[in-house]
């Protein structure tokens, strides 16, 4: 269940940097790895996408006005396409991460509804949007087939005789791939096994065990 | 047997989302099908029911046929609407799915041959050889489906309208931007584009041009433009 590999234990730095500490871009890279290699939603950086919406829109006036103004040189030309490119790179992130978190907010749509614990995760906007989507989606459903079927069949949060809900829930018991920034200590693992998950080094777990460490920033998500 | 159809339903519609390279186009809505099940859910509800008010509460507790013969109608009818949820939901992925390759463009979605709206780069004459083989996405769908089709593209245009000054939430994100510039040729007229930064070109098929990539995405997408 777990694979220990050495990330070399001497960790410099750089390894204590925690995320608070780091360059947006830098940051928007580690959320967007996070977001995508976890199950669960993670908590929507609102403050850090607005800033990097800022930059880029700062950005984007210092080339264009650059561009305009004939003094500029051969060589600044050619800088200004670096930064240009280095732009929708970022963009790019940050598409890549809202459409991840999209796509899990459609997929747990009607568990996000029904659970008050997760909407502080949410920004306003996507909370209105797993309303609406689930209402949309069960509108749909209750239209091609439900109103057809006997009243008795037609809810839409049932629990069959196996236990298994009609209501999708994100899985918890997924494995992450994690590299510990900092010491996180002793944790069991289900077998009641102990393992040390300690600085600087990769380890491929459960995602409930290591939840705290990830949502703590203390390890990150590979 | 009981299940049979829906049997039927749910392997259908898992075959059909087997290959995704090259996106197969999505199958006709089956409705005669869908019909059948649910006329059998309706007759398995009101035999269950018939059943049960002809014996009474007594002997429901006693006669073990009777509580078996119960239990195997009921299942069968939970299961009966698991299959067709199940074939409904993949479908709306299938849906959603070919709605964020038209880089959200409803219209186009609805009004290009399957062919291009399934992701396969054929040229224009395969292209409109084959369409009369296959349904376009329009007479693909159930007129429920595309309400749904209608309405996550009103959300979806909510949604990314927080974001629309800065960048475009609907633009590819098959592979991160490589370089700035793109080398395009015209696959079919597009007719005059304002592009960013208020540069207008006119696109006549078989021209070629030298663009920023982020202001014709969606022209490539959509399949106007073409990569070199």
């Amino acid at each position: 269940m777990f694979g220990e590999g050495g990330g070399g234990g001497d960790g410099g730095d750089e390894d204590e940097t925690l995320e608070g500490d780091m360059d947006d871009v830098r940051r928007l890279g580690v959320v967007w790895v996070r977001e995508r290699g976890t199950g669960e939603i993670m908590s929507w950086e609102g403050d850090l996408i607005d800033s990097i919406f800022d930059k880029l829109d700062q950005q984007q006036k210092m080339v264009d006005t650059l561009r305009s103004d004939p003094d500029t040189s051969e060589e600044e030309h050619f800088k200004l396409m670096l930064v240009m490119t280095e732009m929708e790179r970022v963009k790019y992130l940050v598409r890549s991460y809202v459409r991840t978190r999209l796509w899990k907010i459609e997929k747990f749509s009607q568990y996000i509804v029904i659970t008050p614990e997760v909407h502080p995760s949410l920004s306003g906007a996507e909370l209105s949007h797993a309303r609406r989507y689930t209402e949309l989606l069960h509108t749909h459903f209750q239209h091609s087939v439900l109103d057809s079927l006997p009243e008795w069949l037609r809810k839409m949060d049932e629990t069959s005789s196996d236990g298994l809900s009609m209501i999708p829930k994100p899985n918890k018991n997924i494995p992450v791939l994690i590299y510990c920034r900092r010491d996180c200590g002793e944790i069991t693992l289900p077998d009641g096994e102990p393992a040390a998950l300690g600085k600087g080094s990769t380890h491929l777990l459960k995602y409930n065990l290591v939840e705290q460490w990830i949502k703590l920033g203390w390890a990150e998500v590979l | 047997m009981y299940g049979d159809l829906a049997l039927q339903l749910v392997t259908a519609s898992h075959r059909s989302t087997l290959s995704t390279t090259p996106q197969l186009p999505l199958p006709k809505y089956a409705l005669p099908l869908i019909l059948s099940i649910c006329l059998e859910c309706r007759q398995l509800g009101t035999s269950i029911q018939t059943a049960a008010e002809a014996h009474g509460p007594v002997s429901l507790s006693q006669d073990r046929s009777l509580v078996c013969n119960l239990t195997v109608q009921h299942l069968s009818a939970r299961r009966n609407k698991r299959c067709l949820l199940a074939y409904l939901q993949t479908r709306v992925g299938g849906i959603k799915e070919r709605w964020w390759d038209a880089g959200g463009g409803l219209a186009y979605l609805l009004t290009a041959p399957a062919t291009t709206a399934a992701g396969n780069g054929t040229g224009e004459g395969t292209a409109s050889g084959m369409e009369t083989e296959v349904p376009d996405l329009r007479s693909a769908l159930s007129p429920q489906e595309m309400d749904f089709l209608k309405g996550y593209n009103n959300l979806l245009l909510d949604y990314k309208q927080e974001f629309l000054d800065v960048l475009d939430l609907t633009a590819g994100i098959d592979r991160p931007p490589g370089e700035l510039m793109v080398d395009v040729r015209v696959v079919r007229d597009a007719g005059e584009v304002v592009l960013e930064g208020g540069e207008r070109v006119d696109f006549r098929k078989g021209e070629r041009f030298r663009l920023e990539r982020s202001g014709v995405e969606r022209l490539i997408v959509q399949g106007f433009l073409e990569e070199v």
